[in-house]
């Protein structure tokens, strides 16, 4: 029971493996593990999908069908209906991944591409305008999947055809907004995988998934950052964040003063820090925290500037009446009241 | 069909602005479509009847005749083009150069210019840079002339008459020069000065201004060409990026499908185009301002035509891993970006593919001229279909896709070389990366060329290649082309310039039983007083050729421009295909001037001269 749960666990990550080096353009790479890897009978249907993707995008199409022949279910009928776009089959395409009848909707919602493999044949058909509703689903179901820039953008085109031009830019600036956010994802995990050893590239796409209130992502990815780099101070900041995010105060508490161990200099993790403290009304180790952060030549201004009123309450909540005021005064001085 | 027929042909259709313009005021940005033109897709589904009957194989009529032989050699057109190292470490050396076809001597025979690079960057650095090769002809017969004398690493070449002496003038751009080259009394090109604007010879950086391509075309409808220039990138030619863009763990790799290659263009920065007005006498000066919104996006190519069938001229402009750019004209010479709202500038996934080559003609017939434009393996050549608003993406429906995803291209033409009424989309290609030819990449360093029939009721269909000759046969890496009639039968031909290769001629054998008709569209031969005004060389006329009678009449458009394909210019000349016909019902002419002219029908198989206001001046049997 053990080994086939390490062995689905296994299979789970190489698919993940696989599915982010096609999307970096890296299909040789995956091509080349699939011929040795694939050589079994048993093969899960998202192996053999991501295998022929790979192998279509090499030109090996022959190679593509077979592995798709080997197995069913969703990931297979939706990679049959991607080789037969690449064909510009449409209406083939379509009847693989609608279910019948009107308005179109997908035989396979469970997935990204279940929503946009027939709104890309609609489109490309000319019917764009039937696959609007379907298009605002995906990017409200999947808003950060390396398809809702394409989707985005689709219904930019759509409500131009329509006349509709408030709506128009307003898609608009969320496609070019989500296309830019993938770039940067997909630059960030190209220098992951150039260099897995170097802090930096995770730190990059931490921050990306935080960008976008995506905690659990960010996480996770932090985890394995400090798992190669556990002195690396602004993984643990950074992680401090996202628990924070996720609403795990002490979690976060811990994370941040694992950072101001090892860098006392961290003044963002500090002030965050004293906040949540506040927070939890440990006013004496708040204090601690914002007079020295009140001392900084950066606490004159914005964003460390609030420090002078947080420690106004830290005081005020030790009973230090004179003290609060002196500081809130200093705050509102600063501030240029 | 009979609708269409009766739509286009209307007696008032051609004498108006076929489209009202794409956007009017920026306030407006948008098109308002004419309740009564004829929708694109409504004329696609109703040649192929459901989307099914569309995308379905059908066998067009009449198979393919025999090909496109390569003369080049044979007609004394030996010239090798030389762009870098063949490794190719620098993305100046993947770019290969351009072409043209033009008549100097004004004897009547289209000559043929190549611009040329370097052996080595090396080269260039140290002053010993390329001149320019020409190549006069005689009945098609070519013999070499001395060249004028240039020294750089040349791209991109246009014409036209920009001192309105009545002959052509050629322009040369490159990695940091532009040059016009206006033609004396016998037949030299002779340089003229810099052209650049002293404030755009060098970038921020100090990397010289390296302009692609360059197109001639009326701003403002003065009488007087103007310049578009299109422009690449910063590369510091002493100091070429290799391996990655960016600085330790932050850099990105200079890679593809895994493979180490040339840096760029993405991670180099882009330089500005550049909008120089002519003044009459072949100088220039720049108002790049009038183009209003970003100039800066890696421009491969220009195409300037009608693109709203306003009666001005817009600019279509390829670029390089960013969004491709349809600038409007309001009128008055002042452009506005609405390559997205025309859905142009990406492709329909939302993403900026690599803009190569323009091509632009009424594929579909509907009266608005339809744009093709080439990208990088594994993005599709686009054809998109003018419409009301902005075009129409056809690339899927005609199979496009398919056929051209594994290929790279460059030079696009939309013309009917076979004569029958329908026109062709011929595309240069080859591969940018030599390391194309490794295992698993899915396409190849050499490509052959390859040309597709568009009859609209079907998907299109590739020629195929019939003998060895053909120039549609051999892999090989090419990338300017133009078009024109060489041996003066009346068919067009294809002069190609393959990187580091020898240069390619192709000879139209296609439809011979096919009936033609060649149109030379001339302004006047002095200025008329007052503007709008058209070119003495006729750029930017349009030209309708209305063919049948009844239910089988249908009408041909088309539009003075030599800017097409990849930093090339074609012959000015205009080709029709009549088919089996062997006569026109009418030939209507909408001038720069904003005067038209309706002239009757005619017999085919005719070269025909026609000047603004005076009618058909001359003609030739073919």
């Amino acid at each position: 029971m053990k080994a086939l749960l390490f062995i689905a666990l296994f299979q789970a990550q190489q698919a993940e493996r696989w599915e982010e080096l096609i999307e970096l353009d890296l299909h040789r790479q995956v091509l080349e593990e699939a011929r040795t890897s694939l050589g079994v009978d048993d093969v899960e249907a998202e192996h053999l999908a991501l295998a022929a993707r790979a192998a279509a995008s090499a030109g090996e199409l022959e190679q593509a069908e077979r592995w798709l022949e080997r197995g069913e279910g969703p990931a297979i009928e939706l990679e049959r209906a991607r080789l037969l776009l690449h064909q510009d089959k449409l209406e083939q395409a379509l009847a693989l991944t609608l279910q019948a009848g009107e308005p179109p909707r997908p035989k396979h919602p469970e997935r990204a591409d279940g929503w946009m493999l027939p709104c890309r044949a609609l489109a490309r058909a000319g019917e764009l305008e039937r696959a609007r509703p379907m298009l605002e689903a995906l990017v409200r179901r999947f808003p950060q999947d390396d398809e809702a820039p394409a989707a985005l953008h689709l219904l930019a085109q759509a409500a131009i055809t329509g006349g509709d031009l408030e709506g128009a830019r307003s898609w608009r600036e969320r496609a070019l907004s989500s296309a830019r956010w993938r770039a940067l994802f997909d630059a960030r995990r190209t220098q992951a995988l150039e260099h897995p050893q170097d802090p930096l590239p995770r730190l990059g796409l931490a921050a990306l998934w935080l960008e976008v209130d995506r905690a659990k992502e960010a996480i996770g990815v932090l985890d394995e950052l400090l798992k190669h780099s556990p002195r690396f101070t602004r993984g643990h900041a950074l992680r401090g964040d996202a628990l924070r995010a996720l609403g795990d105060l002490d979690g976060s508490l811990s994370s941040w003063s694992e950072a101001l161990r090892l860098d006392p200099e961290l003044h963002a993790a500090r002030y965050n820090r004293a906040v949540l403290l506040i927070g939890r009304e440990r006013w004496e180790e708040a204090k601690a925290d914002l007079n020295l952060l009140v001392e900084l030549e950066q606490a004159q201004r914005p964003p460390l500037l609030d420090a002078h009123k947080h420690l106004a309450a830290a005081l005020e909540g030790l009973g230090d009446v004179e003290g609060a005021r002196s500081a809130r005064a200093r705050y509102e001085r600063l501030r240029g009241n | 069909m009979l609708k269409l027929s009766k739509e286009i042909t209307g007696p008032k259709r051609y004498r108006r602005p076929l489209l009202v313009p794409m956007v009017r005021r920026m306030g407006r940005r948008i098109l308002v479509a004419l309740p009564n033109r004829v929708n694109a897709l409504a004329l696609f589904l109703a040649l192929g009847g459901s989307l099914g009957a569309s995308c379905g194989q059908k066998t067009p009529s009449g198979a393919p005749q025999e090909g496109l032989p390569d003369e080049a050699a044979k007609r004394g057109l030996v010239h090798v083009n030389r762009s870098g190292g063949s490794k190719k470490r620098a993305i100046l050396e993947a770019g290969g150069a351009g072409v043209a076809l033009l008549d100097l001597h004004s004897d009547g025979d289209l000559d043929a210019i190549f611009a040329q690079g370097c052996d080595s960057l090396e080269e260039l650095l140290a002053g010993d840079g390329a001149d320019l090769a020409v190549f006069a002809s005689a009945d098609g017969q070519f013999t070499e002339l001395q060249g004028p004398k240039l020294s750089g690493w040349w791209t991109g070449l246009a014409t036209g008459d920009l001192d309105s002496d009545g002959d052509v003038d050629l322009v040369a751009a490159g990695f940091g020069s532009l040059r016009v080259l206006l033609q004396a009394e016998d037949g030299a090109l002779l340089p003229g000065p810099e052209l650049l604007p002293e404030g755009a010879r060098l970038s921020d950086s100090g990397a010289p201004a390296w302009c692609t391509s360059v197109a001639t075309l009326d701003v403002d409808r003065d009488g007087n060409l103007d310049l578009y220039v299109g422009c690449y990138l910063d590369l510091d030619p002493r100091a070429v990026p290799a391996g990655a863009l960016g600085e330790g763990a932050l850099a990105v790799p200079c890679r593809w499908k895994g493979l180490d290659v040339y840096c760029g263009p993405r991670g180099l920065r882009a330089q500005p185009d550049l909008l120089l007005m002519g003044n009459g006498d072949g100088s220039f000066r720049d108002e790049s301002q009038r183009l209003s919104g970003e100039r800066a996006g890696y421009t491969l190519s220009v195409l300037p035509f009608d693109a709203d069938g306003d009666g001005d001229t817009d600019i279509a402009v390829a670029c390089d891993s960013s969004p491709n750019r349809l600038w409007i004209s309001d009128g008055s010479g002042s452009f506005s970006d609405f390559g997205y709202e025309a859905g142009f500038a990406l492709s329909m996934d939302g993403q900026a593919e690599a803009g190569m080559g323009l091509a632009a003609g009424d594929v579909d017939r509907d009266g608005r001229l339809d744009l093709a434009v080439t990208n990088f393996s594994e993005e599709p050549t686009r054809l998109l279909l003018g419409a009301p608003v902005g075009f129409t993406d056809a690339t899927y429906r005609y199979g496009l896709n398919a056929e051209s995803r594994p290929l790279l291209s460059w030079g696009a033409h939309l013309i009917d070389l076979d004569g029958d009424g329908f026109l062709e989309l011929f595309t240069t290609n080859g591969h940018v990366y030599p390391e194309a030819d490794e295992e698993l990449t899915g396409t190849s360093y050499h490509q052959p060329d390859t040309l597709w029939r568009l009859d609209p009721s079907t998907r299109c269909e590739r020629f195929e290649a019939r003998a060895a000759s053909s120039i549609l046969s051999l892999p090989r890496g090419t990338r300017g082309s133009a078009v024109g009639d060489v041996d003066g039968d009346g068919r067009p031909e294809l002069l190609i310039s393959a990187i580091d290769g020898p240069a390619i001629l192709g000879m139209n054998r296609l439809g011979q039983e096919n009936a033609r008709l060649c149109v030379r569209l001339l302004g006047p031969q002095s200025p008329t007083e007052r503007a709008p005004r058209t070119p003495r060389d006729g750029t930017g006329a349009r030209c309708v050729l209305v063919v049948g009678e009844g239910a089988q009449q249908h009408a041909l458009l088309s539009e003075s421009f030599t800017a097409e394909g990849y930093q090339s210019a074609s012959s000015a000349w205009l080709h029709f295909g009549l088919g089996e016909r062997e006569s026109y019902t009418a030939l209507r002419i909408t001038w720069p001037s904003g005067q038209t002219e309706e002239l009757g029908g005619g017999s085919a198989n005719r070269r025909l001269w026609v000047r603004e206001g005076e009618g058909i001046i001359r003609e030739e049997a073919l």
